[in-house]
Parts: C-alpha cells; sequence; structure tokens
C-alpha cells in the first residue's frame, strides 16, 4: 500500500516536471546545434585554408570508396547466405573467396602476433601467416552459418590516418539489440581491403594481439607454443 | 517516542552512508593515484599484476556460471520470449537513470544529463514505467554512465585490473565506481528508507540476470575462438570501458591505427 503511495506520487511529480525538461533539452539541442554550425562555417571560411580543402576532398573520396566497399561486401554476403537454393558445402566456399578478397591478411596477421613477429624467424613467419588464415576462416564461416536474418547497413565513413577510412555499419537482428561494427578499410595498390574489425568499441585484432602475446609469454617467450595452439585448432 | 527513534535511526544510517562513501572515495584515489600516467588508451592493454589470483577468481566465476547462472539464463530465454525480455531490460535500465545523470553532470556532461531526464521522463511516463524505450526511438538512445566513468573523465587511471567474485572482470578504479554508485543511487536510499529492502535486492538480481543475458551469446563465440579466454576477455572488457569512457568522441571508436607494413 505504501509502496504505490509512493509510486503514484513518483509519477505525479515526474509529469509535472516532465514539460519544462522536455522544453529545457530542446532548447539546449537547438542552442548547440546552431553555435556549432556557426563556428565552423566561420572557421571554413576563413582564408588560407585551400590546402586542407584539396586534401580533405582526396579523404572525402577515400572515404566514399571504402563505404561502397563495404556496402558492396555487405550485399555479396547476403545474397549467398539468404538463397536458401545454395547448398551449405557451396556458401561456405563462396563465404570464404568473400573474406580472402576482402580482409588484408598478411596485415591483420602481422599487426596480432605484435612484437613477436620481430623474432619470429621466416619459417615461423610463414606458417604463422597460414594458419592464422585457416582459423579466422573457419571462425568467421562459423559465425555466418548462424545467420538467421539479420541486416547489414551502412551508416557512414570517415577518412582516419593516411590511407584508412573507418566505415561504420549496423548489424541488426529481429531477436536482439542492434550491434555497431567499424570496418578499418585501407586503400592500397588500387584496391580496398579490411585491416580491422571493431564491434562495439571492440576491436578483432587488439583482442587477438593481447591473447596472442600472452599466450607467448606464459609459456616462456615461445612463439612456437602459440603454433602449436593453432595447429591443434579444429 | 517513536518517532524520535525512527529520526535517530535514519540520521545515524545517514551519517554511516556518508562516512562509507568518504571512505571509498579516499581508497579510490590512494589507490588509483599512482596510476593516473598508466591509462591504458588503445594499447588495450592494463596492468595485471594479480594475474595469478585473478585467474584462479575467473575460474570460480566460470564454474558459477556453469553450474547457476547459464542455466537460469537459458531458463530465462525459453520462458520468457525476446520482446518481453526486451522490456525488462529496458524497465532495469530506467531504473539506472538517476545514477547515469547523475554521473553525467558529475562529467560535466550538462547536453547528455538533460538527455537522462528527458528519457527518464518520457518512458517512465510514455513507456508504461520504463518497459518501452520510447525515447531511443525518438533519437535519445540509452548511455551508459558510471561512477567509474566519472573518475576516468576527471583523469584516474584505470589501476590494475581485478576479477571480482561473482561479478567479474573490472578494474580498480571501476570497481570502487560501482561501490560509489551503489551507495548514491537514490533508488537504493529511497527503499532502504521506506523499509522495502527485498525490493533492493530484488532489483540487484534483475540486473544481473539483464546483464548476463546481455553478454551471454558474445562470451561463447569469445570462449570458443579463443586459447586463452582470460585474456581475451580481459582485452575485451579494457576495450569496451575505453569505448565507453570516450562516449562522446565518436573519432576514438576506430579502433588502433594498424601500421602499414610494407612502408618498413
Amino acid at each position: 500500500m505504501r509502496v504505490t503511495k509512493h509510486l503514484l506520487l513518483g509519477t505525479m511529480i515526474i509529469t509535472a516536471v516532465m514539460p519544462f525538461v522536455v522544453k529545457q533539452a530542446q532548447a539546449f539541442d537547438v542552442w548547440s546545434f546552431s553555435e556549432i554550425r556557426q563556428s565552423v562555417a566561420q572557421f571554413s571560411e576563413t582564408e588560407g585554408l585551400f590546402q586542407v580543402v584539396s586534401e580533405t576532398e582526396a579523404d572525402a573520396k577515400l572515404a566514399k570508396g571504402a563505404q561502397n566497399f563495404i556496402d558492396n561486401m555487405g550485399s555479396r554476403a547476403l545474397g549467398f547466405l539468404a538463397n536458401d537454393s545454395l547448398t551449405a558445402e557451396k556458401k561456405s566456399s563462396e563465404f570464404r573467396n568473400l573474406l580472402e578478397d576482402s580482409f588484408d591478411m598478411r596485415t591483420i596477421a602481422r599487426f596480432a602476433l605484435g612484437r613477436y613477429w620481430r623474432t619470429a624467424s621466416d619459417s615461423q613467419r610463414n606458417e604463422y601467416v597460414k594458419l592464422f588464415n585457416k582459423m579466422v576462416i573457419e571462425v568467421y564461416t562459423q559465425r555466418f552459418d548462424e545467420y538467421s536474418g539479420q541486416k547489414f547497413s551502412v551508416v557512414s565513413a570517415r577518412p582516419e590516418g593516411k590511407k584508412d577510412a573507418v566505415v561504420t555499419s549496423v548489424i541488426s537482428s529481429p531477436s536482439g539489440p542492434d550491434v555497431q561494427v567499424d570496418w578499418r578499410v585501407r586503400y592500397k595498390n588500387n584496391r580496398y581491403q579490411i585491416v580491422d574489425v571493431v564491434v562495439e568499441g571492440v576491436s578483432m585484432s587488439l583482442t587477438q594481439r593481447s591473447e596472442f602475446s600472452t599466450v607467448i609469454q606464459r609459456g616462456g617467450g615461445d612463439i612456437e607454443v602459440l603454433l602449436t595452439h593453432l595447429k591443434s585448432r579444429g | 517516542m517513536g518517532q524520535k527513534m525512527e529520526n535517530q535511526k535514519s540520521k545515524g544510517k545517514l551519517f554511516a552512508r556518508a562516512k562509507v562513501m568518504a571512505m571509498s572515495l579516499a581508497l579510490c584515489m590512494s589507490l588509483t593515484a599512482c596510476s593516473t600516467t598508466s591509462e591504458p588508451n588503445y594499447s588495450g592493454e592494463v596492468s595485471d599484476p594479480f594475474e595469478e589470483l585473478n585467474r584462479k577468481t575467473f575460474a570460480f566465476n566460470e564454474a558459477l556460471d556453469k553450474a547457476v547462472f547459464n542455466p537460469v539464463v537459458k531458463g530465462y530465454r525459453t520462458v520468457v520470449p525476446q520482446p518481453a525480455r526486451t522490456g525488462v531490460r529496458n524497465f532495469v535500465r530506467n531504473l539506472n537513470s538517476p545514477i547515469i545523470v547523475g554521473n553525467q553532470i558529475l562529467q560535466g556532461d550538462v547536453e547528455g544529463a538533460a538527455g537522462g531526464v528527458t528519457r527518464f521522463a518520457v518512458n517512465t511516463v510514455f513507456g508504461v514505467g520504463g518497459l518501452i524505450d520510447v525515447a531511443a526511438d525518438a533519437g535519445l538512445p540509452y548511455e551508459k554512465e558510471d561512477f567509474g566513468q566519472t573518475l576516468a573523465v576527471w583523469g584516474v587511471g584505470s589501476g590494475p585490473y581485478v576479477v571480482m567474485p561473482i561479478f567479474g572482470p573490472s578494474t580498480m578504479r571501476d570497481a570502487t565506481g560501482s561501490l560509489v554508485d551503489g551507495y548514491a543511487d537514490p533508488l537504493r536510499i529511497y527503499l532502504d528508507n521506506i523499509d522495502e529492502e527485498e525490493w533492493i535486492y530484488a532489483r540487484a538480481g534483475l540486473q544481473g540476470l539483464v546483464a548476463k543475458d546481455e553478454f551471454y551469446d558474445v562470451l561463447n563465440d569469445l570462449r570458443m575462438n579463443s586459447f586463452d579466454y582470460y585474456a581475451a576477455v580481459r582485452s575485451v572488457y579494457i576495450q569496451n570501458r575505453n569505448a565507453l569512457i570516450n562516449d562522446q568522441d565518436p573519432e576514438m571508436a576506430a579502433g588502433p591505427a594498424i601500421p602499414d607494413y610494407d612502408d618498413e
């Protein structure tokens, strides 16, 4: 009984206060938006920014290209994932091709090994890259096997660093919250390739690197320990 | 007479609460003061001097998950369909609004705080007591804020990584933060004052269930695809916290810079 009374009272107070709060929030929004726009406009109109403008144009072009690249990759993936007439095998091999085309595996593998790349011998490096490649393909194939009607939409893209663009996308599933996925795309040798996937702020490459270095450290600093783990997968 | 005693009791409670808050603040300052410069930033690394103990606690938590929490989550998912589970999640988040707004104010995020208050009002009234997130559809999405993040905004470093029994991954700073959030939560104080302690526990249980449900699939995937699950979870936790701390700066949500090795 007492609880009901308090709840009622609380609701009444909130109802009374709400119009004021909404008004305040709106007023604040309008203020900050127009203020920021104005100052940005003023800044870009000032002289001496021509060089920056041309650089920005190139960056914008890169971002746009990267965005198209991710968009195409998404529709290609959904094209065969949602196609029920394809066999599971066919889907798998299509998906493998897509991954090999889209990901810069060598860069990702090398980043994931971190400082241990320098101390590894050539044969260790080659074996590691081969095993890493195999692992990534297996992991992603298995993830996409769980495909159940999720929707993929590219939201925006922005230049990042000298050669990269970060493309933001959202994967929305009928049975759960939306997930934000950012793709770090690099333009090199006249093609776009993915160098990192960031899910809700968590970089896959960084997670891998952190885990690999822990595995090697705890194995006494020997890269062979990691290779053994990679070989025993699956 | 009875009234007077009641008054004295609540005064005593208030005083005890203030003392605990002051103590935990002092604790956090002393523990993290020395680590201010070692903010992990985007390396995804964190100092883990208690790794052996942490691994043991981690294994204990894993066993507990396997024996108790995972079956509970599975049962919850079987019995309660997704739309209703989203409703429960929204409800729990809405109850957290006072903490979120309080921290947004402490972080100097006036716009965020205004949004938080609006969210609370709109969702409580039009969202049937918070079950429906009407405000998110209107362009005011949920933002997770806590005192650990506030401390980070104030420049306090994360301190060492710690795995708490039952509660899981944290850092010295974030654990202190949750302690402060727990004590300063107006809803908890209110329920305590009207002697409805059982609602405090019910709410905590619901919060735990929602969190377990939310991370269930992600953690399963990570467990299956890692050689050292402990190290993987540690990295994911730290990166996720950094992303939350930098919520006002989408430019930071790009992960680490990946070098171009052909340039060497």
